[in-house]
């Protein structure tokens, strides 16, 4: 056996397989044995017909594509662990050449990725600020929550609550249907005009209006058209806003001042805007560490991606659309192909992000733990609320359930640690700079251990 | 009889291709029953182009067998199928001869 081992570009590698004409006879006379087992020949004991007659029997092709089965079964295990290549798959036979005889494989190789000097990276973070207009918007939130809404008798004014059908309809095409009483405020109801018609109505008018729609309406061919309005006012009721005081913060909850209120509004402002900014932020984060890897990998690992996301799209498809994925095709007028074809940029992005992710939790030593995952498998329980709970913790810690929580959890911590080595809070970075501060919070055996 | 009627298949079986692997290939054929031996070493020769230096013959007697899975009912129930009897011939050819009908031995 001979080998040849050439690179290719698309991260797979070639391999050809020279072998001796003995070793091709004895695969012959194997194949010849295998196949006049499966088959009766006549006048042959089953498994004793020559190449020949077995030949005869079967058909050339039939003949040459069990012989390349048994060759590749035979030799390609051998040929990997003699080339030394790390193969990702199955590799696929090229060719098979009888003179001289040789075996063409291809073999897609594992991903490679290269991080680069990933610990220098730094993306520069900006925490969200709260400033006092924000507290007060809520504040402003929360007396509206609490209008008292008295029903009159008297025409409408701004700010007063309707109830009303309203129907707005342009070229044809309805633009708004809202039964549901609207407050007479531009702002919210956002079409300006609609709430100073129906200003001065009084319950149980009609009055068909005209209004000039925004340059920022959703359906873009018709920003700037005239739409006609049908309004039928039902009922018609004042709002009378509750004082900023501590009477309200009383009315809203457990506070006893308005400080109080604020401050709670502060606080809630505060952890909702860390978090979204964070996760902003690790995207970010995990964007241009992906963007500066050196990422390489076979076709078939994208194809593979590729089908996760098919796979994933075909069950939102059957959970959030009700209809089956091919009914969904014929209502966007697509093939499979054309869906599948649209997601291979994402599938690329995802083969990234997913190499570098995983590399990075070799190179930062990130395990999960076994703490973690019940902890994990915890949190998921109480959200389920009080089902039998013996049985709901055994489906979670099986198999693909499990796989699940530990991805999860993984790539939580992935992209928590690359947070850190952007915004430079690694422990290493906190030594060079300044040996005094407090930022052990990672343990340093882990960073060690990957220098 | 002309020699094309003489011989009718060749017989490729597990002995008959051990035979041919002898010193002085035999090849085994279904020749016409009315054939005597004269008239297959002729037949031989001319289909193939070989010296026969010998011929056996040997004629396998009519068999006869009952098929259990027939629909026939009643006294004569499980068919009886009967196959006639036929001529088998061995011929030898000289040594270095051979029929590439019968090639290709593993």
């Amino acid at each position: 056996m001979d080998l040849q081992v050439e690179k290719l570009e698309t991260h797979e590698a070639r391999i050809t397989i020279t072998l001796t004409d003995e070793a091709i006879a004895l695969a012959r006379r194997e194949v010849a044995r295998k196949l006049s087992k499966q088959m009766r020949v006549p006048g042959f004991r089953p498994g004793m017909a020559p190449v020949n007659v077995v030949i005869g029997a079967v058909g050339e092709q039939a003949f040459a594509n069990e012989l390349a089965d048994v060759l590749g079964n035979k030799y390609y295990a051998k040929a990997i662990d003699e080339s030394e290549l790390e193969p990702y798959g199955p590799g696929q036979l090229e060719d098979l050449k009888t003179a001289p005889p040789q075996l063409i494989v291809r073999v897609p190789l594992e991903p490679t990725v290269d991080l680069k000097d990933y610990k220098s990276i730094r993306v520069p973070y900006t925490a969200p600020a709260i400033t006092d207009e924000d507290v007060e918007q809520q504040v402003q939130y929360v007396r509206e929550e609490n209008a008292i809404v008295t029903l009159v008798e008297r025409p409408a004014e701004l700010g007063d609550l309707v109830e009303a059908d309203v129907e707005v309809t342009a070229e044809g095409k309805e633009v708004l249907h809202n039964h549901r009483p609207i407050v007479l405020d531009d702002a919210k109801i956002g079409l300006p005009g609609l709430a100073d018609a129906i200003v001065g109505m009084s319950a149980g008018e009609h009055k068909d209006a005209t209004v000039t729609l925004p340059d920022d309406l959703t359906d873009e061919s018709l920003r700037g058209k005239t739409a006609t309005a049908v309004i039928d006012v039902k009922r018609v009721s004042s709002r009378q806003l509750p004082e900023v005081g501590d009477e309200l913060a009383q009315t809203v909850g457990s506070f006893s001042t308005l400080d109080e209120l604020r401050n709670d509004m502060r606080n809630r402002l505060i952890e909702y805007r860390t978090r979204s900014s964070d996760m902003q932020y690790q995207t970010q984060v995990l964007d241009t560490f992906t963007g500066l890897s050196q990422v390489s990998y076979p076709p078939a690992y994208l194809e593979e991606r590729l089908k996760e996301l098919l796979d994933e799209l075909k069950s939102d498809i059957q959970r959030d659309e009700r209809m089956p994925f091919e009914e969904w095709l014929k209502v966007r007028a697509k093939t499979e192909e054309q869906a599948r074809e649209e997601l291979r940029p994402n599938a690329a992005t995802r083969a990234r992000r997913g190499l570098v992710m995983r590399e990075m939790a070799r190179a930062e030593n990130i395990v999960v733990t076994d703490a973690e995952i019940a902890a994990e498998v915890e949190r998921t329980m109480s959200q389920y609320g009080n089902t039998d709970t013996a049985e709901l913790r055994r489906a979670l810690m099986r198999g693909d359930n499990l796989r699940s929580i530990q991805n999860t959890i993984l790539s939580n911590k992935v992209l928590g640690r690359i947070a850190e080595i952007a915004r430079g809070e690694t422990t290493e970075q906190a030594v060079e700079t300044a040996p005094a501060t407090d930022a052990t919070e990672e343990t340093p055996a882990g960073n060690e251990a990957s220098v | 009889m002309h020699p094309y009627e003489v011989l009718k298949r060749p017989l490729i079986t597990e002995k008959s291709q051990w035979q041919v692997g002898y010193e002085a290939s035999q090849y085994a054929f279904e020749v016409d029953v009315r054939a005597n031996k004269s008239q297959i070493k002729e037949a031989v020769e001319v289909a193939f182009d070989v010296t026969v230096t010998r011929v056996n013959v040997i004629v396998m007697p009519p068999k006869r067998r009952r098929n259990p899975r027939s629909r026939i009912t009643g006294a004569g129930a499980a068919q009886l199928i009967r196959s006639p009897k036929w001529k088998k011939a061995i011929v030898q050819v000289k040594t270095g001869d051979r029929i590439p009908l019968f090639e290709g031995v593993a």
